[in-house]
């Protein structure tokens, strides 16, 4: 009789003392198996979230990581170092974004139902009309959220390489202002540039821009998720999701050099107030424009980040519309990290309380133990004996426990999240919204939370039988260095 | 020739600078065919030497040899698993297990080349020991004594070894039982040509057995 067949006759004949190692290796198990059932399905749903929430990217100052001193000696971004990045192999096409605002005495701003309620945007001669409508520049004819079917021409066309070419007075605008202002393709819209007195917060000058609107472009993407219409029922994704509404229905699309012209003008006034400016600074602040990139794979967003990041002048990061997940997804991202801390807990505790019960009963075993040394069996397949009797029961245990802990997962984890909601809604915070409307995702939790999903799947199997199996048998083998210790003599005679 | 032979052998415990000898330059040997006793009150060092005669201990001083080879050289726990059969006082059987179990358990443990039926074999052992079928397929907690240390006794011989060693074996046996198994040491000794050695306080034992020693403050003395 070997001692396997010496093992498996201990875990049968001894049922009491197999059925006690069993229940608290059940127990142990489920904590673990339900704390990777969350990890697992948070990990999931991030990577199916951020697939969906596209592959933009720009390149931006990483503001949060420096110092003021570090102000001081920031290089510019040249469109040389942007058209490199651009090179990548992982860009599928990239535009070069310049941004401007631009107000309107003849045209009525969009305004969702949310925010009539605040008092909806200003009007007159108050400075702040000026940033009604944000001016979105494009580099090329190829519009990229055009090109990604993110906005569709409902009516006329877009532009031409030579209006983009030329700076022409054109533009496109979008459907929910256009309606309201009753414009139609081919009619003129007239937009004004005011230049301010900083000084005295006064206008000093206006100019008009009479733009001919060649096509008017609907949202694809936005179309069924608009925001709550009455304070009562609004949360704070709601609030947010209202404010970038109104962001993206007052934005009109124009050439990169109708923005510079505008740009120019504000610039010359500032030239003029500030004699420690030049002309190259006037030229280098008129031209800075933000870089976009659409990449052919959301799934090679890191290794971009790491090439372009090569590339890039100090300070600079790329910053991508899927950095925002952190944002939406905090209450599922909360758990997932409460998940592993219960995960690491659970593991340390499975370790001692299994050595210590392990020990107990091979001091209880010592005369059998100390039976078969004295009949020349090896210490080493002893040991193997003990090792083989406690997988024994932990593989029937942890068995039992993948399907019982991915159950109790369910549960608790549903409980977490709503928790965690809650708390999020009485704190703020959400969806950060971003000057360029790719770098938006509509992704909101609700969606998060939707797509979350606890399941058996093969990844969670193994990895439950992996650490399982592995915390078991850390667990054992300590308490076996008490067989190496045995002097078979003492104990027999 | 000598099957087991010690050779000045000592064990004693460091106390401070001083040793306290349980074994002073003791020389034995014993051979096949014969029935042995060694005699000795409580304390006098029996079970020390029959630990040292079994491998299960190591000698402080001195050697023990199996067939002219040093036990140190085959490897204590080697000798134990091949060579020799032990039978304790305490019958020292795995509860939970049956009779046959408990003698099949050193078959898978040596490497003498034993029968491929090893549990036939393990019967028939039973069965000439005393121990019907029966009751071999009991767990050996359901059997008497004297049974169970037939048993014991089995096991000793079920992986075909040549030498039997034996610690007070009827020690916790009535008379009926100690005569039966002094027999059986008898028959395996005089029918079998094993080597048998007992360490025993009982004189009646040692009036059966072929020779006697007799153990006194850590000296041994053949007895006359």
């Amino acid at each position: 009789m070997n001692y396997l067949k010496r093992a498996w006759l201990s875990v049968t004949r001894r049922k009491g003392k197999s059925l006690l190692l069993f229940v608290i290796i059940f127990i142990l198990s489920n904590v673990i198996a339900g704390a990777v059932s969350i990890q697992q399905a948070t990990q999931n749903v991030e990577k199916s979230i951020k697939s969906k929430m596209g592959a933009a990217a720009t390149v931006r100052l990483d503001y949060e990581n420096m110092k003021e001193s570090d102000y001081e000696n920031i290089e510019e971004l040249s469109k040389d170092t942007i058209t490199k990045v651009g090179e990548l192999s992982y860009v599928k096409y990239y535009d070069y974004v310049m941004t401007g605002y631009m107000g309107s005495e003849s045209l009525k701003a969009y305004v969702p139902e949310l925010l009539e309620e605040q008092g909806g945007m200003t009007s007159g001669d108050d400075m702040s009309a000026y940033y009604t409508y944000g001016l979105r520049g494009v580099q090329s004819d190829k519009i990229v959220p055009l090109e990604e079917g993110t906005i569709t021409i409902v009516e006329g066309r877009s532009f031409t390489a030579d209006e983009v070419a030329d700076g022409k007075a054109v533009t496109l605008m979008s459907k929910e202002l256009a309606e309201l202002n009753q414009i139609k393709a081919g009619d003129t819209a007239t937009f004004v540039n005011a230049v301010f007195d900083y000084e005295n917060n006064e206008i000093k000058s206006k100019t008009e821009y009479p733009l001919e609107v060649v096509g008017i472009y609907q949202s694809t993407a936005s179309k069924d998720k608009k925001s709550a219409k009455s304070s009562d029922s609004a949360n704070s994704d709601d609030w947010n999701k209202a404010y970038q509404e109104q962001m993206e229905a007052n934005q009109i699309y124009v050439p990169n050099k109708l923005v510079e012209e505008t740009r120019r003008e504000n610039m010359t006034s500032y030239l003029d107030a500030n004699s420690d400016m030049t002309e190259t600074d006037l030229e280098e602040s008129i031209s800075v424009g933000e870089p976009l990139y659409l990449l052919k794979n959301p799934e090679d967003l890191e290794k971009f980040k790491q090439d372009a990041k090569a590339l890039l002048p100090q300070h600079y990061i790329v910053f991508a519309s899927s950095d925002d997940y952190d944002n939406i997804a905090g209450p599922v991202k909360s758990m997932s990290k409460i998940a592993g801390y219960v995960l690491i807990a659970a593991i340390s505790a499975s370790v001692m309380v299994i050595t210590l019960v392990v020990l107990l009963f091979l001091r209880d075993r010592k005369h059998e133990l100390g039976i078969y040394l004295s009949l020349g069996e090896a210490k080493a397949k002893v040991v193997m004996q003990t090792l083989i009797e406690v997988f024994i029961i932990a593989l029937v245990a942890i068995s039992l426990s993948v399907f019982s802990g991915n159950i109790m997962a369910k549960g608790i984890s549903d409980t977490l999240i709503q928790n965690q909601i809650q708390q999020q809604d009485q704190m703020g915070g959400g969806i950060t919204y971003y000057g360029l409307s790719e770098l938006n995702s509509d992704t909101t939790l609700d969606d998060v939370v939707e797509e979350y999903e606890v399941s058996l799947t093969p990844s969670y199997v193994a990895l439950m039988y992996g650490i399982g199996l592995g915390t078991v048998l850390v667990a054992t083998i300590i308490p076996t260095t008490y067989v190496v210790r045995l002097n078979p003599k003492r104990i027999m005679m | 020739m000598a099957i087991l032979e010690a050779n000045n052998l000592s064990y004693f415990y460091q106390d401070g600078e001083n040793r306290r000898y349980i074994l002073k330059d003791t020389s034995i040997s014993f051979e096949k065919g014969k029935f042995y006793t060694i005699l000795g009150q409580s304390g006098s060092g029996k079970t020390t030497l029959l630990s040292l005669l079994s491998a299960l201990e190591e000698p402080k001083e001195g050697r023990v040899f199996y067939n002219g080879k040093d036990l140190k050289e085959i490897g204590y726990e080697t000798f134990r698993r091949n060579h020799v059969g032990i039978v304790f006082q305490h019958y020292n059987l795995i509860p939970y297990m049956t009779a046959l179990e408990n003698v099949m358990i050193p078959m898978a443990i040596t490497e003498n080349e034993l029968p491929q039926n090893q549990a036939e074999v393990a019967y028939n052992l039973l069965d000439y020991i005393g121990i019907v079928k029966s009751k071999a397929d009991r767990l050996v907690t359901q059997l008497s004594g004297g049974e169970q240390q037939r048993v014991a006794i089995a096991r000793s011989l079920a992986t075909n070894v040549d030498v039997i060693l034996a610690d007070e074996p009827t020690g916790n046996l009535d008379e009926e039982m100690e005569a039966e198994i002094v027999e059986i040491f008898k028959k395996l000794a005089h029918e079998h040509g094993k080597c048998v050695v007992v360490v025993t306080h009982s004189q009646e034992i040692a009036s059966l057995s072929d020779e006697i020693y007799y153990l006194r403050k850590g000296k041994l003395k053949a007895y006359e």
